[in-house]
């Protein structure tokens, strides 16, 4: 990561050093956008609309996309489903074991504000905007699998717009 | 199988004044016991020959506002009959016996309604935190006026 965002800096002294650089930073915008493998986790019903897009007849494989078991291998986390204040702590753990770059979509009327558990919740946290960073907001209950694809698109689209300078999460908008 | 009369005047018989019939359903056999009884309760339907009751199928709490119910849910695997116990404790500080010494699966769900409910219930061999998260010091949530912890109440609507 810190070698990367100071190619710019350097290259930029060489002449024709720009077009270099942004040619290596749309290849690996471009790697990055097309195998995004996202972490096998949900915690309630959207989990099973998550499992849904995996499967064949919506077949996530063709974005490049497939989920992993481990969070050091995976790149997105669909926050898929509930997530209450037990379960809170763990899904920043998680979120933090994951290797930079490291994306998040909140899926679901839960994972966006707390959805149907809004009021008259002890249990259910308002939003996993609160405890980790979210990319992109996807509402509904449980959203549809066009709409998760849909999701995933605008992710692509964000991570195609990225600057090599911008390359450390620290800067990430 | 016991109907829901006979089951009705073995325990009535057995404990008399403590034990009353209540009307739920016809299919339902319910009656309303004394806290008092309730280990004691318990240990006859499970070993009365008649009756065999020793599978507990859950154990509820509800907030009454003016006490708490414990609503026990047991039926016979052999005679295939059921009984649903009532029984009211304080809502505040409220105490009741265990009926883990009994039937063993009562424990978690003894445990739970300590946790939301505030009940102790005394001879539990573990009532300690169970389902709310670890660092929990807001008091038990299912009772109805309770708030903390970015609680929410739902608007009237319409009004
Ligand atoms: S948003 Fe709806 S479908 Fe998704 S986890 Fe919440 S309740 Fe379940």
């Amino acid at each position: 990561m810190g070698i990367i965002s100071r190619v710019p800096v350097i290259a930029e002294k060489i002449p024709g050093g720009a077009i270099v650089a942004t040619s290596l930073e749309k290849v690996l915008n471009i790697s990055r956008a097309s195998s995004m493998w996202y972490l096998l986790f949900g915690t309630a019903c959207c989990a099973i609309e998550m499992m849904c897009t995996g499967a064949s007849r919506y077949d996530f494989d063709r974005f490049g996309m497939f989920f992993r078991a481990s969070p050091r291998q995976a790149d997105l986390m669909f926050v898929a489903g509930t997530i209450t204040y037990k379960m809170a702590p763990r899904v920043k753990r998680l979120y933090e074991q994951m290797a930079e770059p490291r994306y998040v979509i909140a899926m679901g009327g839960c994972a966006c504000n707390g959805g149907p558990f809004y009021y008259d919740s002890y249990a259910v946290l308002k939003g996993v905007d609160l405890i980790i960073p979210v990319d992109v907001y996807l509402p509904g209950c449980p959203p549809r699998p066009e709409s998760l694809m849909e999701a995933c698109i605008k992710l692509q689209e964000k991570i195609m717009h990225e600057k090599l300078q911008e390359w450390s999460s620290d800067k990430r908008g | 199988m016991a109907d829901s009369g006979t089951i009705i005047r073995l325990l009535v018989e057995k404990f008399p004044s403590q034990v009353e019939a209540i009307e739920l359903n016809p299919k339902q056999t319910a009656v309303q016991i004394d806290p008092k009884i309730v280990a004691a309760f318990f240990e006859f339907i499970k070993t009365h020959p008649d009756l065999k009751m020793a599978y507990l199928s859950s154990i509820s709490g509800v907030d009454m506002t003016t006490n708490i119910d414990i609503v026990y849910f047991i039926s016979s695997i052999e005679y295939k009959h059921k009984l649903t116990v009532r029984t009211k404790v304080d809502r505040l500080g409220g105490k009741i016996d265990t009926i883990s010494t009994v039937i063993k699966g009562a424990d978690w769900f003894e445990r739970e309604i300590w946790e939301l409910f505030g009940v102790e219930f005394v001879g539990h061999p573990n009532l300690t935190q169970f389902l709310l998260p670890d660092d929990w010091d807001e008091g038990p949530p299912m009772l109805r006026d309770w708030t903390g912890r970015n609680f929410v109440k739902m608007p009237e609507i319409g009004g």
